[in-house]
């Protein structure tokens, strides 16, 4: 390998803490693509368990399973009064919660989008950034407590297992936990980075002229909504058997 | 000399930055860790319902979570993130300071955000959990060196063959990307650091809060199952699966890290003139085995936490009797666990085709043919996983195809094996310490590939399966490749970490003993497969005990070969004989540069101007 000396770089400090801001950008740009990569496997294998899960429906087990609703019902209580297992036919979680968990991800999104397209439009600092940070987080809150309120649906069963008696859930309501706790893990990333921005553009680290990790967080952000959106279809169209 | 960040402060001097870290060490985070853990299983205890399902378990995963928050906080790898949210980044100072300038031996404890300086640190981390993972396999191959021996029991040993095979694993996972992808990379395409320092070492310390979960999961009963988790085994085993699950969950964040910012490197950091056909085929290995990580590894994640919210809260994934299926887990898994071994093979021959240009004088045959092999070797992998299931019975129809494509990995896989040999026909060579690594692999990975392509095929498979035949194959591969590919690696970039050669002759000794330990223990365990023998026994019948006695004296064998080499890096780290900056005469940028390599590697970025591999050619 020929090598020569570039002394002009070295003027220039281009060394790894001395870059153009556009540099790391692009370099910044990458690594997000990168993470939305793996996390895009990541909904790969949550949408492959559903739809394998679905489609084996093993003891058809996807929807139904022997045992006994918990409502009103303990442990202890079950114990000591009558075991009589029944088939229940578990239905679907709400549709509709479902898409308002999805709504309130893509309006996050598009709030933070706008937010953006401001920020980079305004010829001097634009103070309204932080207004639509938060205005997001917000939005991704609302996604959490709405899911919070889906999980708390997911029925669970009292189920005969080795002489004693088990909390089970079909293997439905397993893969639609996995899609509601990925989705609020999620939607916590989300606004943590919401209040980074906030925090940032008050303080003046994010500005109309510095405004590559808005648009950074911003693909990530999107691409919850888009992941979102893609779920809430899967769970609608393949939802019973 | 001088450098962008040296000049900036004066000679000698420990920057003025650092701030809170300049508290933090790795003993601050044992400590941290530890009092996390505590308090996440007191609050557990205080809060949830001892009588529910899954209260065991539920304690220790989040006491674990608790460990691994406390640690990564207690070594200060999550301070840059709560002050970019807080909005006060580092500033320069603070950079110095994390760089590790002028502290010494103590950066080597520490958050230290220099390339070279997390290089090392891996190889401690590598030869970690090659060492526990190699003390296990002793107890392992002792208790197999006669029928019913009972060295440990049944309990025990289901527990060492579990964490054995996982330690062995990560470890080799590590053993080349962690190292040398981190120390020599970024200097091989002409940058002054990884693109993203912190993440550099919030990745390596990731790893290291990874260990103890993995190790405690055998000081908290143990588990009763293979290093491969299967369902419904993993379901019903004792808590110490926990830590095992979570163990993996934190070393998936880790590898994930790790492979984003090795691509990023190489792909927006490269030094003027150094495009991707002049990348060193190193760099490429490394590149090519972080994105089949990136694909690879979210399917481990998922597993793994679908096994543990089976345990904790009655989900029922793998449960057949409510409507999950183990197939499910299998499927998953080796989703993961067929990628997993090209994640960790190309990264070792990828090193071993940058030593045998070296040493051969000559210049890689066919580097486009290296570099497409590779990718191919990557790609086809994803579509191989189902060979792993063909005796399970998931799925006969897709037998066919699923053995074709197995097959068919034989291709760009022997094309890698060809072009070592090309490189080495009619080449002038130089029998240093490295070679002979070279050409121990090329003996084993014929043997470990060639029984793989029998493995392949679903008739001999249906015999062979699950016997040790299977595990034999795969030790070839592992042991006699990957870890050859490794260690050649060491071998070969010690004096540029240290200096100083590796001792050639407790090297050549080392060598030696692995090599024929290595003969010796899985050429007859291959007649005990032949014959037979069954995998994951911890007792067998009379007519084993010969080939099993065998393996064992290899086993030991090997581990005298390996303690020999850890005596020769240990010595010669401090009393080796000097070797100056470039005592191979090596052509690659990190050769090029003084030893020991400068904070930021180059006092001005290189301009590149041909190939790398010019040997012969007039210069």
């Amino acid at each position: 390998m020929t090598v020569t000396d570039n002394h002009t770089e070295h003027q220039d400090h281009s060394g790894a803490h001395h870059e153009a801001p556009e540099v790391v950008d692009g370099r910044q740009r990458l690594a997000i693509w990168l993470f939305i990569g793996g996390d895009f496997v990541s909904m790969g294998a949550l949408m492959f368990t559903y739809l394998y899960l679905r489609g084996v429906n093993t003891t058809n087990g996807w929807m139904s399973i022997v045992g006994m609703p918990t409502q009103g019902r303990t442990l202890a209580t079950l114990e000591a009064g009558d075991y009589t297992p029944i088939t229940n036919i578990e239905s679907k979680l709400s549709t509709s919660l479902n898409w308002e968990i999805v709504l309130a991800l893509v309006v996050s999104a598009a709030i933070l989008w706008i937010g953006e397209r401001q920020l980079r439009a305004a010829r001097t600092n634009d103070r309204s950034f932080p207004f639509y940070a938060i205005l997001a987080s917000a939005s991704a809150t609302v996604a959490i407590w709405l899911q919070l309120e889906q999980l708390q649906r997911v029925p669970q069963y009292f189920v005969s297992s080795n002489d004693s008696s088990v909390l089970m859930h079909t293997t439905y309501g397993s893969a639609m936990m996995a899609l509601g706790t990925s989705a609020i893990i999620h939607a916590v990333i989300l606004i943590l980075l919401g209040i980074g921005l906030t925090i940032r553009s008050a303080r003046g680290v994010i500005s109309h002229d510095r405004w590559f990790q808005v648009r950074l967080v911003r693909f990530f952000w999107v691409w919850v909504a888009v992941s979102s959106v893609i779920l809430g279809g899967m769970t609608t169209l393949f939802a019973g058997h | 000399m001088t450098t962008t960040l040296e000049h900036l402060t004066p000679v000698g001097a420990v920057p003025a930055g650092g701030g809170f870290h300049r508290r933090l060490n790795f003993f601050t985070a044992l400590i941290s860790g530890g009092l996390f853990a505590f308090i996440a299983w007191a609050l557990s205890h205080h809060f949830l319902n001892s009588d529910g399902r899954g209260f065991s378990d539920q304690v220790t995963v989040l006491a674990s979570i608790g460990w691994v928050l406390g640690f990564e906080l207690g070594i200060g790898a999550l301070t840059p993130i709560g002050r970019w949210i807080i909005g006060k980044d580092q500033v320069h100072d603070d950079e110095l300071y994390l760089a590790g300038k002028n502290m010494g031996v103590r950066r080597h404890w520490k958050y230290c955000t220099d390339h070279k300086v997390v290089g090392v640190q891996y190889i401690v981390v590598t030869a970690i959990l090659l060492g526990a993972g190699g003390i296990l396999a002793m107890g392992i191959r002792t208790n197999l060196m006669t029928p019913g021996l009972h060295f440990v029991n049944q309990q025990v040993y289901n527990s060492f063959l579990s964490v054995h095979g996982m330690l062995m694993i990560l470890a080799l996972i590590v053993a080349v990307a962690g190292p040398w992808a981190n120390f020599v990379v970024p200097i091989m395409v002409g940058a002054r650091d990884m693109a993203f320092p912190r993440l550099n070492a919030l990745s390596l310390w990731t790893l290291v809060a990874a260990i103890p979960l993995l190790l405690g999961s055998l000081a908290i009963g143990g588990l009763d199952m293979g290093w491969v988790t299967q369902a419904p085994i993993s379901e019903q085993t004792g808590v110490g699966f926990d830590l095992f699950a979570m163990a993996i969950v934190t070393f998936t964040i880790s590898t994930t890290v790790a492979g984003i910012n090795t691509i990023c490197t190489v792909m927006t950091m490269r030094t003027k003139g150094m495009n991707l056909e002049r990348l060193p085929i190193f760099v490429w290995a490394s590149v090519v085995a972080a994105a089949l990580g990136l694909y690879a590894f979210p399917f481990f994640l998922v597993v793994m936490s679908f096994n543990l919210a089976d345990r904790m809260v009655g989900t029922s994934f793998f449960v057949a009797s409510q409507g999950g299926t183990g197939w499910l887990q299998e499927n998953l898994f080796w989703l993961m666990g067929h990628p997993e071994v090209y994640v960790i093979l190309i990264p070792a021959v990828g090193a071993l085709m940058e030593i045998t240009t070296v040493f051969a004088r000559k210049p890689l045959f066919s580097y486009r043919t290296a570099l497409g092999s590779m990718v191919g070797l990557a790609g086809l992998s994803a579509l191989v996983w189902a060979h792993h299931m063909f005796t399970t019975g998931w799925a006969p129809s897709l037998g066919g195809p699923f053995m074709v494509t197995t097959e068919m990995i034989s291709i760009p896989t022997g094309l890698m094996f060809l072009v070592i040999l090309g490189t080495l026909w009619r080449g002038n060579i130089w029998m240093r310490l490295p070679m002979y690594w070279v050409f121990g692999f090329l003996f084993n990975f014929i043997i470990g590939g060639v029984t793989g392509i029998y493995l392949s095929d679903i008739p001999v498979d249906n015999q062979m399966h699950g016997t040790m035949f299977v595990v034999a194959h795969f030790h070839y591969v592992f042991v006699g490749s990957v870890l050859f590919g490794a260690i050649g690696a060491l071998c070969f970039w010690y004096p540029k970490v240290t200096g100083r050669f590796l001792d050639e002759r407790l090297g050549k000794l080392s060598f030696w003993l692995v090599f024929v330990g290595v003969q010796v223990t899985f050429l007859s365990m291959f007649v005990s497969g032949l014959r037979g023998m069954p995998r994951r026994y911890s007792s067998y019948e009379m007519i084993f005990e010969h080939t099993n006695l065998v393996s064992t004296i290899g086993a030991y064998t090997i581990m005298a070969g390996m303690l020999v080499l850890l005596g020769a890096v240990i010595t010669s780290w401090t009393g080796g004989e000097p070797s100056g900056p470039n005592p191979w005469n090596s052509k690659t940028l990190e050769w090029l540069v003084p030893t020991p390599v400068p904070l930021e590697n180059f006092e001005v970025l290189p301009v590149i101007t041909s190939d790398p591999y010019t040997y012969g050619e007039a210069q």
